[in-house]
């Protein structure tokens, strides 16, 4: 029996895996900053308004 | 935006340098006189192992350093090498199997060497999982140093299991007491699969470490103001 569809078994298993692992780094990444984001936003928005406070830098950001 | 195109370039140059390799293991390096076509998994296989002991080293190293200077940053590169190391640890044991089955006959063995893999990718599947049940960023980072740090002990006792004790597996074909015992164009491009998996290894503990920064900043975010 030929050894060829073991040995691209194996290719196609450590190259789908280091893909996948790629894809679900880059996944998680673009999830985490969005949920940083939303959370800084709503904080943002929740802080009771000082009197002479400095706007918070996201704030700042906004505006421009 | 310089970075991403940095980072995007960086990932392609790696992509090729895989693939170079990948295509030389396939097709310009001879069969094994003995084995046939079948060694070619080697060029995935020991690369894989040999990735998987450097990244469990840089854990290691990144655990110690946290204990010593109480940075987050070492604990950030600790967890994201600990998760590579996982990966590739998974891939040893997968292409294992499928080089096992064609020369052995059987997928799995209770072989010292594969029940030592086995345990360390045991003892880091609970080192993340540990880590996910810790909600304190300080007392996670100390705890998973301890237990990534206990965790390496594993990896010499991997390497040593084939000559420590009688198995299945062949024993090492490089690092060995002697010479090499392999043909040296089969020696070159296992070098080379190991240097292309390296720059892989470097490449993806990048992204890995922006991947615990955004999780930190998602934390912090979280944390009640005082």
């Amino acid at each position: 029996m030929s050894d060829w569809p073991s040995v691209v078994a194996a290719y196609a298993v450590t190259i789908g895996g280091l893909l996948l692992y790629v894809a679900s780094v880059a996944r998680r990444r673009i999830r985490a900053r969005q949920v940083a984001d939303a959370l800084a936003a709503q904080r943002d928005r929740d802080a009771p308004e000082q009197p002479g406070a400095e706007p918070s830098a996201r704030v700042l950001e906004a505006g421009r | 935006m310089r970075r991403l195109v940095r980072s995007s370039v960086s990932g392609w140059l790696v992509a090729l340098a895989v693939a170079v390799t990948v295509g030389a293991g396939l097709t310009v390096v001879p069969p094994d006189a003995v084995q046939g076509d079948v060694q070619r998994i080697m060029y995935v296989h020991v690369p894989s192992a040999w990735l998987a002991y450097a990244a469990f080293f840089v854990t290691l190293v990144g655990g110690v350093l946290y204990l010593r200077h109480r940075d987050l940053r070492f604990d950030r590169l600790a967890v994201a090498s600990a998760e590579i190391g996982l990966l590739f640890t998974g891939l040893t044991i997968v292409t294992g199997a499928i080089w096992g089955k064609a020369t052995w006959g059987k997928w799995w063995d209770w072989d010292p060497r594969l029940t030592t893999t086995a345990i360390l990718f045991v003892i880091y599947a609970a080192y993340l999982l540990l880590r996910q049940s810790l909600a304190d960023r300080h007392r996670r980072a100390r705890v998973a140093a301890v237990f990534g740090s206990a965790g390496f002990l594993n990896v010499p006792i991997v390497h040593f299991s084939v000559l420590w004790w009688r198995g299945l597996h062949q024993p090492p074909t490089v690092i060995r007491p002697g010479d090499p015992a392999i043909d040296h164009l089969m020696l070159a491009e296992l070098l080379a699969s190991v240097a292309a998996f390296t720059l892989a290894y470097l490449w993806l503990l990048r992204r890995r470490i922006e991947l615990e920064e955004a999780l930190d900043a998602a934390e912090l975010a979280l944390e009640p103001t005082g």
